[in-house]
């Protein structure tokens, strides 16, 4: 008899698919005995063919169906296989309870997107080192007189420092501030943000350019070709990321200087803070503060003493005449974040309390759970699984939630960072550094093992506190919970009330900020006053008479069109400058000349015959300005109440004259009294000296008019734009916005925005405290069920009842708040430099913030009473 | 199930043979499977086999007595399954030549078979029990 052997492809398919040897040699020994008979029958293709279709099917059988074979035979049944199945087993049971897992997942995911959201923000924000070469060795170095007046250095005075020093081993100026003037790239008018920054700037700080170049010493040198560096956000928002930006220039409008684009800086470069482009100072001297890269291994007191006995010793040649007597120093990355950290700190505090109430709360539903399944519990137990293993069981849930919500968390977080950069207010540095670091895994991850520990820990000691005889015994549909699972359930809801108590006072306080911002008297009427910045090319026109010709036609083009009211030049745009534009230290005749603090610098407004009517500034006294008070009449001024009762307290101040100390020397007499305005700044009313336009003219990079209208100012706006441009096409409208704007999004933008966050992580807080209190009454009143039922049979009334579950619940609010309010009192100190008008203790806020949760906890136990009182004693005995 | 009463009741033993018996017991039930359909038709098959049951011969024995015809796949993972379970003992036979060289692998019942088979017997006698006649009634 010739033998035949069955194909050497399917008995390594089978070898494959069986994986123990005696269950492949048995398996094969029968499958060729067969194959055998095949071939004499049939012949040895078919039996080929038969062969194949019988190993095809035995591995696809033995493949899918006998996975728990082969796992039990390759023993990986204690650990790794047990948990595979276990974790089949909690991911079955999770979806048995789609509820429940709906709900918790959806409570993490929420809480992970978020904080993850705003720790990467944070992250990026505040923690990503600066784009340069060690940023701890760069500081800022600002001059101060004896009054504490800021003194600048010019840049050849800079210059001069360089290499003299060995505590300082590279030195550049920049200008503390950012300025904005009228530019246009093409015929596109632009609104960005400059800083004057000396040729070594970029080198000092060792950053590199992500296209293009940096300045180099040959840019500023005289003669050569005026350029910019533009920022990386600039050059986003602008040019689209465009790669060709470097073949383009700005032009500023007033000169028609072109800076040719050469470079692109880093993202995160943010100094001096909101800057968009950088340029050289110009032909006219410009007053600088000092950056510089102290040398390896120098302290702070000793960069300080030698920065200023070397400005001192050069203090012979210096322009300016303040004797700087003492050195401000800051770190770069302070004087980059510095100013943003409260906002931040205080956001990202509050999206890490939300984090904890939210795993708090799942925790709780968690616990609720698996006292719903306590009989459940008891029986494994019973049946022999560990404690541990039990336990295990938990953390496996707990583990389970927490990956499925963390990974719609960073899905959530994502899409908010893709946001979060265009809500924040300007002051927040750097937002270009949020979301550029792709999906914020590393964040998410540890914000949900975070999420995970507290989850699942919880849980743990509970089911531990499972009692098993005592358990077992129970014969009714609920197992009763420890005192101990029990006590386990209050804390965390009452912890969950503290936070939301936290969270929701420092909402309140930023509320109240808010409305008290919102509710001061500014001094100005705001409503139909339309502000706009004029760009005007200036090359071809004469002196300053013919300019402002120029800008009297302007005035009357706007002044006829139909709905304007009344029209006046302004110095600045509102709210710039801190506390004014330009600030002085006038005399007043016949007074001594005070020195110091004695004699507070005040500012200057300047105006047009109609700046009164048009900001509606009440004159209290005297006139405001007339058509005639121009170049060739006497000089007149208004100055308002404050400054009127400083000087004159019992004098009348008309006809009263002062001079300004700003090198002209003539004198000012007084012609009226004005109110007090908020103009400057909005948590301040700055005592102001205004001058008219005419007789104080300056030559600002835009000239400012405001208009008052009969209407809506904004419906105005095509119309004013079509009557500047058709007057002079050297006059172009570059910035328009209403003055309301200016006010809303100016000052109050920061406290608006970090109001509206918390106050929407409060209300995210309340509600899920409010949810958990309601969990945990609920099924205290289920577990009551008997003992109420009881109670009812014995007598006691429904009022008691109530009286007994409702402070069971206000027990548990209660304290939690009180924990919640001790603690938040210490945290609203964070609060502080955001606040106006309230203390971070405010009782008024504090109660306000009592009397939510009451009423929050009131409207959570609600139900879980109505239902204690209507327990039927005969349903609830029914059971013993 | 029997053993489960056992464990239940516990005896006066030392505290960790206790609690390593119930761990045993619990992975036990854990997996757990009743005997099923074809699980009790092979458990008899090979019972009628006596020394003889291996592969071929069950699947013989299957179709011929009972006229069940089973794949091959799904015998042979019943079969292993059911010597992890402790139904069924192998046993390797001496290689001989029509089989290629390799041995047959032959299974018995354990006691733990012979008790589930019971068990499943008696379970299904009593339910059989007197519907013999009413349903050759109904034909």
């Amino acid at each position: 008899m010739s033998r035949h052997e069955p194909p050497s492809g399917a008995v390594r398919l089978l070898r494959w698919a069986a994986g123990a040897p005696e269950v492949f040699e048995g398996m094969v020994g029968d499958l060729t005995e067969e194959f055998q008979i095949h071939c004499e029958r049939r012949g040895a293709a078919a039996a080929t063919i038969w062969f194949w279709m019988q190993a095809l099917w035995i591995s696809t059988v033995f493949r899918t169906r006998g996975r728990d074979v082969r796992r039990r035979r390759e023993g990986r049944t204690t650990m790794a296989s047990g948990l595979l199945d276990e974790l089949m087993h909690v991911s079955r049971s999770l979806r048995r309870a789609p509820s429940f897992t709906i709900l918790a997942v959806t409570i993490l995911a929420l809480g992970i997107g978020t904080s993850t959201a705003v720790f990467e923000a944070f992250r990026s924000v505040a923690l990503v080192d600066l784009p340069v070469s060690e940023p701890e060795r760069i500081v800022t170095l600002s001059l101060h007189d004896d009054t504490g007046a800021g003194v600048a250095l010019t840049p050849d005075e800079i210059d001069a420092l360089t290499g003299v020093t060995s505590a300082l081993q590279a030195v550049a100026g920049a200008l503390g501030q950012t300025g904005t003037m009228p530019v246009t790239e093409g015929d596109r008018p632009l609104v960005l943000d400059f800083a004057f920054v000396t040729p070594a700037f970029f080198d000092v700080l060792g950053a590199r350019p992500v296209l293009g170049r940096l300045f180099q010493v040959e840019d500023g040198v005289e003669g050569a070709p005026a350029v910019t560096v533009i920022s990386y956000q600039t050059w986003q928002r602008e040019f689209g990321g465009a790669p060709n930006v470097l073949n383009r220039a700005l032009t500023a409008t007033q000169y028609q200087g072109r800076y040719e684009i050469v470079g692109v800086a880093p993202p995160g470069l943010d100094y001096p803070v909101g800057v968009d482009y950088w340029i050289l100072p110009g032909p006219r001297r410009q007053a600088l503060n000092v950056v510089a890269r102290m040398a390896p291994g120098v302290g702070q007191d000793r960069l300080r003493s030698e920065f200023l006995s070397l400005v001192q010793g050069i203090d012979g040649e210096r322009d300016d005449p303040g004797e700087p007597v003492g050195v401000d120093m800051q770190r770069l990355s302070d004087a980059v974040v510095g100013n943003a950290r409260p906002i931040l700190i205080v956001v990202t505090a509050a999206a890490a309390l939300l984090l904890f109430i939210a795993c708090a709360n799942v925790a709780g539903l968690l616990l609720m759970r698996s006292a719903r399944r306590s009989r459940d519990i008891t029986v494994r137990r019973a049946l022999g699984a560990s404690s541990a293993r039990v336990a295990r069981w938990f953390v496996l849930e707990g583990v389970l939630l927490g990956v499925v919500g963390g990974v719609l968390g960073l899905i959530l977080a994502s899409g908010l960072l893709g946001v979060l950069p265009r809500m924040i207010p300007s002051e927040i540095p750097r937002p270009e550094m949020i979301g550029l670091g792709g999906a914020p895994i590393g964040v998410a991850v540890i914000v949900t093992v975070l999420a995970m520990v507290l989850v699942t820990a919880l849980p743990f000691l509970a089911a531990d506190e499972v009692d098993l005889a005592a358990s077992l015994r129970r014969s009714g549909r609920w197992a009763s919970s420890t005192r101990g699972a029990r006590q386990v359930r209050r804390t965390l809801v009452g912890a969950q009330v503290a936070l939301a108590v936290m969270v929701l006072f420092g909402a309140g306080l930023l509320a109240r900020t808010l409305q008290h911002l919102s509710g001061l008297d500014l001094g100005y009427e705001a409503e139909r006053v339309s502000v706009m910045e004029l760009g005007i090319d200036r090359r071809n026109l004469g002196g300053p008479a013919e300019l402002a010709n120029l800008l009297e036609g302007v005035f009357e083009e706007l002044r006829a069109l139909p709905g304007v009211r009344s029209v006046s030049p302004l110095m600045a745009r509102p709210f710039t400058g801190g506390g004014g534009v330009f600030q002085t230290t006038p005399l007043v005749e016949g007074q001594p000349e005070l020195v110091g603090e004695a004699s507070p610098a005040v500012p200057l407004e300047s105006g047009g015959p109609e700046i009164f009517e048009t900001l509606g500034i009440p004159l209290l006294q005297g006139r405001g300005f007339l058509e005639s008070d121009r170049e060739d009449a006497p000089n007149v001024a208004v100055v308002s109440r404050a400054l009127a009762s400083r000087w004159w307290p019992d004098q009348d101040p008309i006809g009263q004259r002062i001079r300004l100390s700003l090198g002209r020397e003539e004198w000012w007499t007084i012609v009226g009294v004005a109110g007090e305005t908020r103009f400057r700044r909005l948590r301040q009313a700055t005592p102001t000296i205004y001058l008219p336009w005419r007789q104080f003219q300056i030559l600002p990079m835009a000239w400012t008019v405001a208009v008052r209208s009969d209407g809506d100012p904004s419906s105005l706006v095509p119309t004013m734009r079509e009557a500047v441009r058709g007057h002079d096409p050297r006059v172009y409208l570059w910035t328009v916005g209403s003055l309301r704007d200016h006010v809303s999004r100016g000052p109050m933008a920061t406290p608006r925005t970090t109001a509206t966050v918390l106050l929407g992580f409060g209300l995210a807080a309340l509600f899920l405290a409010a949810a958990g209190l309601y969990g945990v009454m609920a099924l205290a009143v289920q577990e009551q069920t008997r003992e109420l039922g009881i109670r009812r049979a014995l007598g006691a009334s429904e009022r008691v009842l109530r009286r007994d579950v409702l402070s069971d619940a206000l027990g548990t609010t209660i304290l939690g708040s009180v924990i919640g309010f001790g603690v938040a009192m210490f945290g609203s100190r964070l609060l502080e430099p955001l606040l106006f008008g309230v203390g971070p203790g405010d009782p008024v806020t504090m109660i306000g913030v009592f009397l939510v949760i009451l009423v929050m906890s009131m409207l959570a136990a609600y139900a879980p009473v109505r239902h204690a009182t209507r327990v039927d004693p005969r349903v609830a005995l029914h059971g013993e | 199930m029997a053993c489960q009463q056992e464990i239940c009741v516990g005896h006066p033993s030392p505290r960790g043979d206790i609690a390593a018996a119930r761990g045993l017991v619990y992975n036990v039930l854990m997996t757990a499977k009743h005997v099923g359909e074809l699980e009790h038709m092979i458990l008899l098959s090979i019972v009628r086999l006596g020394r003889d049951a291996y592969g071929m011969s069950i699947l013989r024995e299957l179709d011929e007595r009972a006229d069940r015809k089973v794949s091959r796949g799904a015998l042979y993972l019943v079969l292993e399954r059911m010597v992890q379970k402790g139904y069924l003992h192998p046993r390797m036979g001496e290689p001989t030549s029509e089989r290629g060289g390799r041995a047959k692998r032959y299974f018995e019942l354990t006691d733990a078979g012979k008790e589930a088979l019971r068990v499943s017997g008696r379970s299904l006698l009593a339910l059989w029990d007197g519907l013999e006649s009413l349903l050759e009634e109904g034909r």
